[in-house]
């Protein structure tokens, strides 16, 4: 049998079925010490709800990291590499191959730039490649730093960067990779990688950076991602109305 | 990809994974201890210790066990044994540590507003069980029947001490609040 503290509690949670509500309205009404019982614990929960989230320090993350790649480092020799760990190499592996690769290559064939310049890879910039596979998300914040010192981009350094703007569990990292894609609004791949980030992103302050950096584009094929965000009911409301901004910034272009 | 799924990827030695965990639950453990003890320095050390542990214990995670009840499972511990090394180095108890939390209090004034602050206030007056008990339900807004798992009681327990716990902190809330 349900006791009373519980009716109380599901009743704030929403928890109780048609028939349950209708029973326990009937009691609040015919008993003014459940009501006021009631009242009491509703205020102390919506107090509750209106409670700043607190956001620890950077060092928790730092200290984690380093953690985590010790962790990593003291692993026995000689250990079974299990099947996730050899993928994770053989992306490693792919990922510098291509870069690699595409540098050798793109000596000849790069990127469409503007203006049809055929733009010219710097191999000594290749270092990013290796940094945006670290563990720890300040390194990795370091590789997407070197590629804004990359000054021919490669279709493959923009696509890394899309890949780490959608993939990286780190909003911090995500939200760096965004901002450098945004320095390579010239390059089609970047505007798209951007576009696809946008559906998929949830942290809000990424998502507000990409919406900003797409909507400078005056590009209107960002018109119906942005409506999208607009019409998403898990978007926030401050996420939406700077998606709203962006269509006034867009649309005040034509 | 579900935490379980990450956690079983982490117990198979895909270590690195756990930065995913860490990157989701990192700020909503640092609350449920920062809400309990209202002390930033030390709930970043023990929101630190739940993550060693959890990577250290990684070969006890079962995958028919809801992630987050074995992480807040661990997180109760982590800050038991923390209390208790802590009330043997200075055998004051509870008046030692809330002193602690009152030098606190002092650097939070400028930062927090009133009425936040008198609901932590009261919330410390709390025992540690109620304190998470009202952390997890009311703020994590995690399920009941994974709380039940973590205090190993049934759902219905934890929705009564909940109600208690409710109606105790809106006792010390007012009296705070008039003084």
């Amino acid at each position: 049998m349900r006791q009373k503290e519980e009716w109380i509690i599901d009743y704030l949670d929403g928890n109780l079925d048609e028939m349950e509500l209708l029973v326990f309205k009937e009691k609040l009404s015919a008993d003014p010490e459940l009501m006021l019982e009631l009242q009491q614990i509703q205020d102390m929960d919506e107090a509750l709800a209106e409670l700043p989230i607190q956001r620890p320090s950077q060092a928790v993350s730092d200290t984690f990291y380093k953690f985590l790649e010790n962790e990593n480092s003291v692993k026995p020799k000689g250990k079974v590499v299990s099947l996730g760990q050899w993928k994770n190499i053989g992306i490693a592996a792919s990922i510098l191959i291509c870069g690699i690769c595409i540098g050798f290559f793109n000596q000849e064939s790069n990127v469409n730039a503007p203006g049809g310049t055929p733009v010219k890879v710097d191999s000594n910039n290749l270092s990013y490649v290796n940094l945006l596979e670290e563990s720890s998300p300040m390194k990795r914040i370091k590789g997407i730093h070197e590629t804004n010192k990359v000054s021919n981009p490669t279709l493959s350094m923009i696509q890394l960067l899309g890949k780490t703007l959608k993939e990286d569990p780190s909003s911090n990292v995500r939200l760096a990779a965004a901002k450098a894609l945004g320095n390579q609004l010239d390059y089609e791949e970047a505007r798209i990688c951007l576009v696809e980030a946008l559906a998929s992103e949830e942290d809000p302050s990424v998502k507000i950076e990409i919406i900003n950096i797409l909507s400078l584009t005056r590009d209107r094929r960002v018109i119906d991602p942005l409506n999208k965000v607009i019409e998403n009911d898990n978007d926030m409301k401050f996420v939406k109305d700077e998606a709203q901004k962006g269509l006034l910034l867009i649309n005040n272009a034509y | 990809m579900t935490d379980e799924a990450i956690m079983e990827r982490v117990r198979a030695g895909e270590t690195h994974m756990m930065s995913r965990l860490f990157e989701k639950h990192q700020i909503p453990l640092y609350n449920f201890f920062f809400y309990s003890n209202r002390d930033r320095s030390l709930s970043e050390d023990l929101t630190q210790l739940v993550f060693e542990r959890m990577l250290k214990y990684r070969s006890s995670f079962e995958s028919n066990v809801n992630f987050k009840s074995w992480m807040y499972r661990i997180a109760r511990n982590v800050s038991n044994d923390h209390w208790k090394k802590a009330n043997s180095r200075r055998t004051e108890s509870i008046d030692g540590r809330e002193d602690y939390v009152r030098g606190d209090c002092e650097h939070r004034k400028l930062e927090a507003k009133e009425k936040w602050s008198i609901l932590e206030r009261s919330m410390n007056a709390l025992d540690p069980e109620t304190k998470e008990l009202i952390m997890l339900t009311r703020i994590e807004k995690m399920k009941y029947t994974e709380v039940a798992q973590i205090f190993g009681v049934t759902e219905g327990v934890i929705k009564v001490r909940v109600h208690r716990g409710l109606k105790k902190l809106k006792h010390i809330y007012d009296m705070n609040y008039e003084s």
